[in-house]
């Protein structure tokens, strides 16, 4: 039952479930390696590592474990760590084209591309109707500026699962690339009406919106900059500027130069302000659009 | 806080009896820019406890660790200033590395509070507004940083 709550995305029903499960019986490693992946979509890494590790020294050789295992890994980009899991996963299960696309995904962070590619044919020829291996074949498609070849792998996705959320994402995502905005933003809407809390989705809405305003599109593209960043590289960015800010308002009192000064505090002050008000406004633009959104009947 | 499941998630907090006075950390985090640590730093670690934060031993740690690591800043650039025999206009470039440590320090014990806090709210439990301590810090800033003495070294301490 938890699984399949994981599967439609409702994290907090197979989270209650897991609890209740690991309540009743706390050696239960499916259970353990089922949290660490609800985990991992909340961004809990820390925990859900820890619910690997449980998971794995209950049940060393479980395929579910060295999954939750990889994807935590390659969330926190330990990508040696991630390796370790995949061909322990591959040596289990050789046949399973999931398990490819994980692969796939490390040789993406890691900048592989050829390896990329060949693990994903090797994926397509295990399960050529596998809507997830279609997609992600569009995905790599589309990184390269394939925009026929993506739209070609969306429809086939598509026409394996006409509601497969991944498939409307893609499409999206190439109507935004040909500059087709209401088509894109169609095909979001229609994600969100599946999964009104799709990351993919959500991400396509924003990207958007941020594409019809420049003040909004620029402070989205300095988020999701951020975001790559992560909390540490991030947090020294910001210091970064600040320093660099204070001292070049100084060196310009020095030169006695009080206009360029003033000029360097107000341009401080101003991305300050922009980027506190940045999120609210953003907020506000996502929740607009976001009121046209039904939840389906089975959600 | 309560779960109908008892199994408890490694990085759930689990307040303590102060749980009715745990703030946002946001607001511990600007009363360092405006009231300065000698508010920010003891509020983050009272939060900490109040809230049971799983990283609380690492908190506490920085909480420390941030007057410690203003001291042995201003020494050193105490130190460099009589040796190189810098001019006077030289002593606020310092300063900005001071601020810049604390700012530091500040940012880094959001980050981690902010994590048990987002899962406390998450949960439905307590939270105090914390914008009345934060504008009594910034109204008191003068008269608490005359308290800390006038050789001025104390005060960038607690500032």
């Amino acid at each position: 039952m938890a699984q399949l709550q994981l599967a439609h995305g409702n994290n907090l029903g197979a989270m209650d479930m897991l609890r209740r499960a690991l309540s009743e019986d706390p050696d239960d490693a499916k259970a353990h390696a089922l949290l660490a992946l609800v985990l991992l979509r909340q961004k809990r890494l820390h925990a859900a590592e820890h619910e690997v590790g449980l998971a794995l020294a209950l049940e060393a050789d479980l395929p579910l474990a060295h999954t939750a295992a990889a994807s935590v890994a390659l969330a926190q980009r330990k990508f040696p760590r991630a390796e370790q899991h995949l061909s322990r996963l591959l040596e289990l299960e050789p046949e399973e084209a999931g398990h490819l696309l994980l692969r796939a995904q490390l040789f993406e962070l890691t900048g592989k591309r050829q390896q990329r590619h060949e693990t994903l044919k090797q994926a397509l020829a295990l399960a050529p109707d596998d809507p997830h291996v279609l997609v992600a074949l569009g995905e790599e498609a589309l990184e390269s500026g394939a925009l026929r070849a993506a739209e070609q792998r969306a429809r086939e996705a598509l026409a394996a699962d006409a509601q497969f959320l991944d498939g409307l994402v893609l499409m999206g995502q190439v109507h935004l690339r040909r500059g087709q905005l209401e088509e894109a933003r169609d095909h979001a809407i229609w994600a969100l009406r599946q999964n009104a809390t799709d990351p993919g989705a959500l991400r396509l809405l924003v990207n958007i919106q941020a594409r019809r305003s420049w003040v909004l599109g620029l402070w989205w593209r300095w988020a999701t900059w951020m975001e790559t960043l992560g909390d540490g590289k991030g947090m020294l960015v910001l210091l970064g500027a600040y320093a660099g800010q204070r001292v070049a308002t100084l060196a310009a009192k020095d030169l006695q130069m009080p206009g360029l000064a003033t000029l360097i505090s107000l341009i401080w002050i101003a991305l300050v302000a922009y980027t506190w008000i940045g999120p609210s406004l953003f907020n506000r633009m996502l929740r607009r659009e976001l009121q046209e959104v039904r939840l389906s009947e089975r959600f | 806080m309560a779960h109908e499941a008892s199994y408890r998630i490694q990085d759930e907090p689990a307040p303590s009896g102060l749980g009715h006075l745990i703030v946002n950390p946001v607001f511990p985090l600007l009363s360092v820019m405006l009231a300065g640590a000698w508010l920010a730093l003891p509020w983050f670690a009272f939060n900490s406890f109040a809230l049971g934060s799983p990283t609380r031993r690492k908190e506490l740690l920085l909480v420390v660790a941030a007057p410690l690591g203003m001291m042995a800043l201003s020494f050193g650039l105490g130190l460099l200033y009589v040796l190189l025999d810098l001019p006077k206009g030289s002593l606020p470039y310092f300063q900005v590395l001071l601020v810049v440590w604390k700012l530091a320090v500040a940012y880094w014990l959001f980050d981690l509070q902010k994590r048990s806090f987002a899962l406390h709210e998450y949960f439905g439990g307590p939270v105090r507004n914390g914008l009345p301590v934060m504008a009594a810090g910034f109204l008191l800033k003068g008269v608490v940083l005359k308290a800390f003495g006038g050789s001025g070294w104390w005060q960038m301490v607690a500032s």
